[in-house]
């Protein structure tokens, strides 16, 4: 989090005011930061998309919303790309729809009937490129049916949020703990007045919501607004350049290893966080789950990326790396490799 | 105050970052952000108006006030890095040896508590179930209820898709209990009674083999009642953290079994095989809520009301000369024994009628509430509980006004 955050947390923590008067304020406050007609803060882009789910087949009805997720005679389909299903559709689910899978966009069209809820699309994914989103859009828009986008993975950068906002998607999450360093548990949904509204139905306080378990404390509206504006505020390409430094740096030191490689990646799609790719030959008698293993077990605990979302491989990135931990990491690494080096060289250490 | 001064200081000279100037670019028209400083009063920037709880912990009204222990585990947890669910694992054992419970865990709240306590029995570790909620075919999906304790908070039972089956008697129950019974549900405490009292209903869940769940949110505090509560033998219970134990606003509690609690964390963050990954804590809620409840439970019952006695006699103090006016301190009837204020006044001296008083203490700068008549029945009630220091003083000068200017 940022210190600010930890700041104005620090204030709601001392100063009372009404839930739903902190709520409307940072939501409006939100949206204004950020181009997005409304805005109100989530438990989590999961909490986030379980309300705009069940915003969209509720659609304000108070009768509706008292019975999800029993979703008898509501419309309850969310039209999902079969190449977008992820682990958080389950979350699409949980208030009670149904996901009707497309093979593309314009297959969209045929899908859509009385019981369609929602168009979902998950952004920033690898395929991407072959998606006609502008189309599936569209398609939305012309039906009069709304379209949620999960935009959770695609901060930093944040001002990437506001280009999202403009492609005309109605609703839109985002993690509130993660690229925008605000509090832990907390998200956003941003869009279309109306749907917030019911959206914000469905959410704590409210004493029988669908999510009233999904709380949300004072500290946390007012900590995602100070996220918010101090992300805005803050430099990404001066931020970006110093993680480029630091895995460049650790990079270096690893690779003076004999047999050891390093390559350095700047992901195109994804937040853009630049990461050291670590590869070493077979004669090492050691796998990268191993190495990975042995990280976490030492001491200090170090944790790299998991290896389902690095392909197998020993990903390093910097973002949550402070400058004086990088020396530590580099250290512990060269360590486990050396000992398992085929090398008697490089196992003393003078390699 | 001193809170935030400590970590001000603390945060002096290490701020990691440089914050430069507003950012760049874009054709569509930003608006202004504001430079950021440590002295910002964010009510005030955002027009919201604060005002000072003589209500009681209500989640409207923000929950209740943090003990400054409770703020500075969370400032410790904020601060540094830890796994989660290993962090949930150790706080989880040590808040089950201070309540001697067999396993515990902290959830978002009492709701969320029971959401995940109703989703662990019908699906009692079954991954597929887990995975097809809030779709419950072919599983166990009914709760038996006594019909007595319908109430606000049972909309929670149904969110992970459970049925509610009503009884009002022992025989209710043994009539209605099928292959498809999920969980016997138990509120404490309740204004009507209860049709078959807790002990009866709980052996009788033993003797049908359904596991038995308590909602006793409201019973602190004082916090002794949670290890009450526990020894009475439900498989589970649950509590609210942000209320009457003084933790985080958005934590809660889920006691009892084991195997139950094991089910329920799966259901829940940051694991995201249910339907409960939408309800997050945070590492600063999991220290938070252990330290509330240690902190609770070092506070006895006598000092808990000697404080409150105290604040009521700072405003009593300023009120009592006003003609017409009656002031009286009592322990609520309920289980959960909270003081109240009471404050009374002869209609005819003092031309007021209740609903106004309390519209004039919410127009008031700064604006106060007190308890809801709906609440109080019809009578004029605070609560000392989230009241910060001086507030109290405060109050009782804004009802002499308020009392005098219509006598």
């Amino acid at each position: 989090m940022w210190p600010e955050v930890i700041d104005a947390m620090a204030y709601a923590v001392e100063h009372k005011a009404r839930m739903t008067d902190i709520h409307d304020a940072v939501g409006t406050r939100i949206a204004e930061l950020l181009s997005a007609e409304a805005a109100m803060v989530t438990s989590g882009a999961t909490g986030a998309l379980m309300l705009g789910t069940a915003a969209c087949m509720t659609m304000g009805d108070l009768e509706k919303n008292e019975r999800l997720p029993d979703t008898t005679d509501m419309a309850n389909e969310v039209i999902i790309l079969k190449s977008q299903r992820y682990l958080y559709d389950r979350s699409i689910r949980a208030p009670g729809a149904k996901l009707v899978e497309i093979e593309s966009t314009s297959q969209a069209r045929d899908a859509i009937n009385d019981k369609t809820a929602m168009l979902f699309f998950l952004l920033n994914r690898s395929d991407e490129a072959r998606i006609d989103v502008e189309g599936y859009i569209q398609i939305a828009k012309q039906y009069g049916i709304p379209i949620l986008c999960d935009a959770a993975t695609t901060v930093p950068p944040v001002k990437k949020i506001a280009e999202t906002m403009r492609a005309g998607f109605d609703l839109v999450c985002y993690s509130g703990g993660k690229g925008l360093r605000g509090p832990y548990s907390a998200g956003l949904l941003l869009g279309r007045k109306d749907l917030i509204g019911y959206a914000r139905q469905h959410a704590s306080p409210n004493h029988r919501a669908y999510g009233r378990s999904m709380k949300v404390a004072p500290e946390e509206y007012l900590g995602m607004m100070v996220a918010v504006e101090t992300s805005l505020n803050f430099d990404e390409e001066k931020e970006y350049q110093r993680q480029l430094n630091l895995v460049s740096l650790m990079g270096r030191e690893l690779a003076v290893i004999d047999g050891v490689s390093v390559s350095t990646h700047v992901p195109a799609q994804e937040a853009r966080e630049p990461y050291i790719e670590i590869n070493w030959d077979e004669r090492f008698a050691i796998s990268p789950g191993e190495v990975k293993q042995l990280l976490r077990n030492g001491k200090p605990c170090i944790e790299v990326r998991a290896l389902f979302l690095s392909g197998g491989k020993l990903h390093l990135t910097a973002s949550m790396l402070e400058k004086n931990q990088a020396p530590v990491v580099v250290r512990r690494i060269k360590e486990i490799l050396r000992k398992n080096a085929p090398n008697p060289l490089a196992r003393s250490g003078r390699a | 105050m001193t809170y935030r001064r400590a970590i001000l200081k603390s945060l002096a000279g290490v701020l990691p970052f440089s914050l430069l100037g507003s950012v760049s670019g874009g054709e569509h028209k930003k608006p202004e952000v504001p430079v950021l400083s440590p002295g910002r009063d964010y009510f005030k920037e955002l027009g919201v108006i604060p005002f000072i709880n003589a209500a009681g912990a209500y989640s409207a009204y923000g929950g209740a006030r943090m003990r400054p222990e409770v703020v500075d585990a969370m400032r410790y947890a904020a601060t540094r890095k830890v796994k989660m669910n290993q962090l949930h694992d150790a706080v989880g054992k040590q808040i089950a040896t201070l309540v001697g419970s067999e396993a515990a865990m902290v959830t978002s709240g009492a709701t969320a508590s029971i959401v995940l306590g109703t989703a662990a029995c019908m699906t009692l570790g079954d991954e597929a179930k887990m995975r097809q909620l809030p779709d419950t075919a072919h599983m166990k999906n009914e709760i038996i209820i006594q019909v007595k304790h319908r109430y606000t908070y049972d909309r929670a039972l149904t969110v992970a898709g459970a049925t509610l089956v009503e009884v009002e008697s022992e025989q209710d129950v043994l009539d209605r209990v099928n292959d498809r019974t999920a969980m016997m549900f138990f509120l404490k405490p309740t204004q009507q009674g209860d049709d078959i009292a807790a002990q009866d209903y709980i052996a009788l869940a033993r003797e049908l083999g359904i596991p038995c769940f308590c909602d006793a949110a409201t019973t602190t505090p004082p916090a002794n009642n949670v290890i009450e509560g526990v020894n009475e033998g439900f498989d589970l219970i649950c509590y609210s953290g942000g209320k009457g134990l003084r933790g985080p606003y958005s934590a809660g509690l889920l006691l009892g079994n084991k195997d139950l609690i094991r089910y329920a964390r799966r259901h829940s963050a940051p694991n995201d095989l249910s339907i409960g990954r939408g309800m997050k804590v945070s590492s600063e809620e999991y220290l938070g809520m252990l330290v509330a409840l240690e902190s609770s439970l070092n506070v006895t019952e006598e000092e808990d009301f000697l404080y409150k006695k105290q604040r009521f006699t700072n405003i009593t103090e300023q009120i009592s000369d006003i003609p017409g006016v009656t002031t009286k301190v009592f322990e609520s009837d309920s289980i959960t024994n909270e003081l109240y204020l009471d404050i009374d006044w002869d209609t005819k001296v003092v031309k007021l009628s209740r609903e106004d008083f309390i519209a004039e203490l919410r127009r008031h700068n700064p604006s106060v509430e007190i308890r809801l008549l709906l609440f109080s029945g019809g009578r004029i009630q605070l609560s000392a509980t989230v009241m910060a220091d001086g507030e109290d003083m405060i109050v009782g000068s804004i009802i002499r006004k308020v009392l005098l200017q219509f006598s």
